[in-house]
């Protein structure tokens, strides 16, 4: 009895265990996003107001970082929208428009920068170049998801190699293209 | 069968099983990748900063006084890599390692925070805010001024020039009429003295190796320390690149062999103290044989009774070698140096009036040296003089001694006593970076930021003037002390009047507006202002100057050099290249870059000749103790045959007591034993003036060195030619045939050519790549274990040449990314893998760390990291962001700069177009200042490496292991004679 225990009970108990693990690996992201310090939403800025990613994300298409916007950013129309005073369901969260503008406004008059948390991450020893996928013609959202309509913005891919692998062999337009686009050095040094 | 088999689940196995589910719980918890870090966005976002996207600023390098223009790199906010300004006419684009490891000033762990004031409570320094600081060195100068004793202040510098030194003295007048004293360690007196007894000029000329084909140097180490080395380096470059099959000539004329010896085509080991009478007999051969070229008028009776017999036995240099260098002198375009502080003996300058004589008569004066360009440590105050100003601090004639970017209590000697003549001074202030030597005996420290954190400008020479500006905010509460002076002035009521503005940015654009209406009348000034910023300085149009032989060169007595002491033994201290004065010895990089020809680290050592360590019994290794009148030192013996067998070397620069911890009790001070005395015409601290006697008593420890090996046993790593079979020589090129099928490249072909008559061994190209590829510094007990993370090391080969003597070759060597490459194949893991392009790629993150491919490398280029190395702040400042951090247990190399490929094939595509030659260099290449390095693509015609990879004295190193590096090294041209 004991040595049937040993014998299917180790493995089995490990098999589940890591089974659990590579599932929720590879799994699609959880689609909570962290909690931001003022409670944003892509949403409203990108979907319902239409505006585009490189309005604030504004180096994506010049350098391999996209940026982030900055406070003066923030408040070039911030300054003059002072949101309405209407109650929102940001992903179950319900806050005041009003009072999170409010916010930002504060962080600007004691010229101070939102500690915003980071969203996506990538895994470690990869340099990735937003630029040249940006001038290939790629949009945002092939990566980063819908985030239009993303209230709170969560990673949407898991950016593993498999991920842009699988995205470089469908883009290669001949083999020496694929070559280079599978090279390790492409993406790691 | 026992009963416990039937109580169903043992406690063993329970915990058993607990431990596997444990672990795999442990596993998967790890792996999650829950976002953790902020993003904090710029406030106001700086006008011309791209994130990602790399700034430059151009600036003035201050480590030495030979004034390099610098090309500062900056991302985000941090500078992280220095290059060479090609622009400037001092280096044209060359740095040395020294220059490279500026940023670990501006980094460096152990510089003084914030103003420290003495608590008479505490019997300590305490920090204190700058106005308090300001506050109480004013108060000191009112109290002084109003005691009328305000004359009796004394700021006591590093050489400055241009808008600094003016403002020093302004401000000096304004508090009182105190003096200003510039001085440096090596301030080379004696050459100025020579041209005023020659010439009537008392300056310092410059000297174009440029322009010469054959350069005949008594001691001048030009390649390392003297004057202007990266200058002379490119004139070096100019002068050994091998062109119709020949190639100018470098003799180097000193009893041991320098670096500056090593690269040169033939090193002559005369005896110490005896240059003068060299330099004599060869003017005698020029003038008698009727070589002269200029009209040597009275000098020939100056030389007449200095024949080649009388002088070989003198100087041990047999005379037929004297009259072959005479003739190599007369008949090429020649240029004679002298004077390197290593040999400064107490005949000093009448060394230099020999080496003047044999440069005015073949008419070199106004084609290799020039006497309009003049150097503007010319305006240094001499040993002798620094040595009065100490006689003046222990009567108590100064009041308050302001000291400046100058560390005297080090690089002075102890027989002066400069310690307890500061300590005589009431109020010691100090404005260094760095807490060191005379800076503890301060009572009022207000730290300078560095040059990097600084505005400024700079004249090295007559010629050129470098501005020197920030390139990115200071690292610590520290201020430059330009705008201290100036609101030093704002709160003395008698000083307030003399300045129109109150910060050193104002000032010095006021002073620029002169140089504006000078150099551009009619311009507007900011547009001249930002033209000068981007370009990093102005150069003036200078007329020749034309000098004149004064009579005054009948009244010069050769004196011969006088020794000190009863030794036995010719005690040499050179300056070192890599810490110079003792000011590089903080900087992490520079205590890990070998010393070319002994190779070691870390530490102190003193060189002896075989013969002379058989006599004592020492080997490599053994504790030495140096004895003379002055006191003794200890230190390890490297043995080999670079020395006379009556002399003793050890470099100068360590042996710090108080520099931080990357200095502190590290190695000897060789000035410790060295007595005070000076040249008696020219007042300059004489480096070379006593004898030692020498003892061990065996105690041995290893002395820690990157290479252990003096010979290449036959192998032919780095080889050389004989000048006479160039003609004749052609490249091996034949390959094996092939069984697996050849490597196709679409594109690129990334590979490299290594100029080996061009090297000069000096370690611009290692720092370089520390600072560009984030190499961890080990330490010395990491290097004696050989886990020293060098991806670029200078071998150093000593072989015998035809006549039996020394010969010394330099090869860089770093991955030659093989297109065969022994190291792929043994990885377990595919982490090292050969590219479309010609790269051997390291994948850091496949790596597990087998070491089977450090194993199987032909070449020993790979380093394992033993180690996750500390970076300690704000060292990591410094850290390229386009280059991984590598970690423990993961294989590295040299990868060709890939971030800079990288970088420069995405520009490329931006462009439509592929990296052409030009676009980009490696960080080694970049940094060389002599040019050896050259990095493009082999497959781009008439790229230049392309071209170089064609040459017929191109060779592969270790070729018949067939790993087809992709580095070709051009072979070292060796001359049969003078």
């Amino acid at each position: 009895m004991g040595k049937l225990i040993k014998i299917i009970g180790i493995p089995l108990v490990s098999i589940l265990l890591l089974l659990i693990f590579f599932q929720q690996y590879n799994a699609q992201s959880n689609s909570k996003g962290p909690r931001q310090p003022v409670l944003f939403s892509h949403k409203i800025h990108a979907g319902d107001n239409q505006i585009p990613c490189e309005y604030c994300h504004s180096y994506a298409s010049i350098s391999r970082n996209p940026g982030i916007p900055s406070m003066q950013k923030c408040m070039g129309c911030h300054s003059q929208i002072a949101g309405r005073d209407v109650k929102y369901d940001i992903n179950g969260t319900t806050i005041n428009i009003k009072n999170e503008i409010q916010k930002v406004r504060d962080y600007w008059s004691k010229k101070q920068p939102i500690p915003w948390q980071k969203v996506t991450a990538m895994p470690e020893f990869v340099h990735f170049n937003h630029k040249r996928h940006i001038k290939r013609g790629f949009k945002c959202q092939t990566c980063h998801g819908q985030v239009q309509e993303m209230d709170v913005v969560y990673q949407a891919e898991k950016l593993n190699m498999g991920f842009c692998i699988s995205c470089h062999e469908q883009n290669a337009d001949n083999e020496q293209h694929l070559t280079r686009l599978k090279d390790c050095l492409t993406c790691h040094y | 069968m026992s009963d416990d088999n039937k109580s169903g689940l043992k406690r063993r196995d329970f915990l058993k099983l607990l431990g596997v589910a444990g672990t795999t719980a442990a596993v998967t918890g790890g792996c999650s990748s829950e976002p953790v870090n902020q993003l904090i966005p710029y406030v106001i976002p700086p006008d011309k900063f791209i994130p990602g996207i790399p700034s430059y600023f151009a600036s003035t390098c201050r480590e030495c006084p030979a004034g390099c223009g610098l090309i500062v790199k900056n991302r985000e906010g941090r500078a992280i890599k220095v290059e060479g300004n090609p622009e400037a006419p001092v280096n044209m684009g060359g740095t040395c390692a020294r220059g490279q490891a500026s940023l670990q000033g501006l980094y460096n762990p152990d510089r003084i925070r914030s103003p420290l004031i003495y608590k008479e409570e505490t019997a300590r320094l305490a920090p204190v805010g700058w106005e308090k600081a300001e506050k109480a060195l004013s108060d000191k100068i009112s109290t002084l001024i109003e005691q009328g004793k305000g004359d009796r202040i004394v700021y006591l510098s590093n050489n400055v020039s241009g808008t600094f030194r003016d403002l020093v003295d302004k401000w000096l007048k304004a508090t009182g009429g105190g003096k200003h004293y510039s001085y440096e360690t090596f301030s080379h007196e004696p050459i100025r003295k020579a041209n005023e007894i020659l010439y009537g000029k008392d300056v310092i000329p410059s000297y174009r190796i440029e322009n010469a084909d054959f350069v005949l140097s008594f001691g001048a180490d030009f390649l390392e320390t003297w004057l202007s080395p990266v200058n002379f380096s490119k004139g070096f470059s100019k002068l050994h690149t091998v062109k119709n099959d020949t190639t100018g000539k470098v003799i180097q004329v000193e009893p041991r062999m320098s670096v500056t010896a090593a690269s040169a085509d033939k090193w002559v080991q005369i005896r110490p103290g005896t240059e003068m009478y060299l330099a004599l007999g060869i003017a005698n051969v020029i003038i008698n044989k009727g070589w002269a070229k200029a009209n040597a008028g009275l000098l020939a009776g100056v030389v007449s009774t200095y024949t080649p017999s009388k002088v070989s036995t003198i100087t041990d240099v047999p005379a037929e070698t004297i009259v072959q260098i005479a003739k190599g002198f007369s008949e090429n375009k020649s240029l004679a140096i002298g004077g390197g502080a290593a040999y400064t003996g107490s005949n000093a300058t009448q060394t230099q009036v020999a080496v003047n004589i044999l440069n005015h008569i073949v008419g070199n004066v106004g084609n290799t040296v020039d006497y309009s360009d003049i150097l503007m440590i010319s305006n240094l105050n001499s040993y002798q003089e620094i040595a009065e100003l100490v006689n003046k601090m222990n009567k108590g004639e100064v009041e308050m001694l302001i000291v400046h970017n100058t560390n005297p209590v080090f690089t002075l000697p102890p027989g002066l006593k400069v310690k307890e003549a500061i300590s005589k001074v009431t109020d010691v202030v100090s404005f260094s970076s760095f807490m060191d030597e005379t800076t503890e005996l301060a009572s009022l420290i207000m730290p300078d930021s560095t040059f990097l954190e600084s505005w400024g400008d700079y004249q090295p020479t007559q010629k050129y003037v470098g501005i020197i500006q920030p390139v990115m905010s200071p690292v610590f509460n520290t201020k430059q002390t330009g705008d201290v002076l100036l609101s030093v002035a704002g709160n003395i009521d008698s000083a307030k009047g003399s300045f129109e503005v109150d910060n050193y940015l104002d000032y010095l654009k006021n002073s620029w507006k002169k140089v504006a209406r000078y150099v551009s009348p009619g311009e507007n000034f900011d547009s001249f202002w930002k033209k000068t910023l981007e370009k990093g300085g102005v150069t003036f149009h200078l007329e020749p100057a034309q000098v004149e032989l004064s009579p005054s060169v009948m009244n010069v007595e050769f004196d011969e050099a006088g020794f000190a002491g009863n030794g036995d033994m010719y005690f040499i201290t050179y300056p070192s290249y890599r810490f110079y004065d003792g000011s590089g010895a903080n900087r992490p990089w520079l205590q890990e870059l070998p010393e070319a020809l002994s190779t070691s680290v870390w530490d102190s050592f003193v060189e002896i000749h075989p013969d002379t360590a058989k006599k004592l019994g020492v080997r490599t290794g053994t504790y030495v103790d140096i004895k003379t009148d002055q006191g003794s030192i200890r230190t390890q013996a490297f043995v080999y045959e670079g020395i006379r067998p009556d002399t003793i070397a050890v470099p100068f620069g360590l042996g710090h007591k108080s520099f931080g911890r990357y200095a502190e009790g590290r190695g000897v001070n060789p000035l410790d034993i060295l007595p005070a005395s000076s040249d008696s015409l020219s007042g300059g601290f004489t480096w070379f003036s006593t004898k030692a006697n020498i003892s061990s008593n065996g105690d041995y420890e290893l002395l820690v060195r990157i290479q252990y090996s003096e010979t290449q046993d036959d192998r032919e790593v780095a080889q050389a030619v004989n000048i006479k079979d160039l003609p004749a020589l052609e490249q091996d090129h034949e390959e094996p045939p092939e069984f697996y099928h050849e490597r196709e490249y679409p594109t690129y072909r990334w590979a490299m050519a290594i100029d080996l008559n061009k090297c000069t061994g000096c370690g611009a190209c290692v720092t370089a790549c520390f600072a560009e590829n984030n190499l961890p510094v080990v330490g010395k007990e990491q290097v004696a274990k050989r886990r020293e993370m060098h991806w670029l090391r200078i071998e150093r080969y000593f072989d015998k040449d035809t006549e039996g003597k020394l010969e010394t070759k330099f090869l860089p060597m770093l991955c030659q990314q093989c297109g065969n490459a022994p190291c792929e194949p043994v990885c377990p893991v595919y982490a090292t893998y050969h590219n479309q392009e010609g790269l051997n790629g390291m994948v850091y993150n496949r790596c597990v760390g087998t070491r089977y491919c450090s194993n199987n490398c032909t070449y020993k280029v790979r380093r394992f990291n033993w180690f996750t190395y500390k970076f300690p702040e704000p060292l990591n400042w410094q850290l390229n962001p386009d280059v991984t951090v590598r970690t423990k247990g993961v294989m590295e190399k040299c990868t060709f700069c890939v971030q800079r490929i990288k970088y420069a094939e995405d520009i490329a595509k931006d462009n439509n177009s592929i990296v052409k030659d030009g676009d980009m260099m490696t960080a080694c290449q970049q940094a060389c200042a002599t040019e050896a390095i050259t990095f493009g693509n082999l497959l781009e015609e008439g790229s230049m490496v392309n071209e170089l990879s064609k040459n017929k004295r191109g060779y592969k190193v270790l070729k018949e292991i067939n790993t087809k590096p992709a580095i070709t090294y051009l072979k070292k041209v060796k001359w049969d004679k003078v």
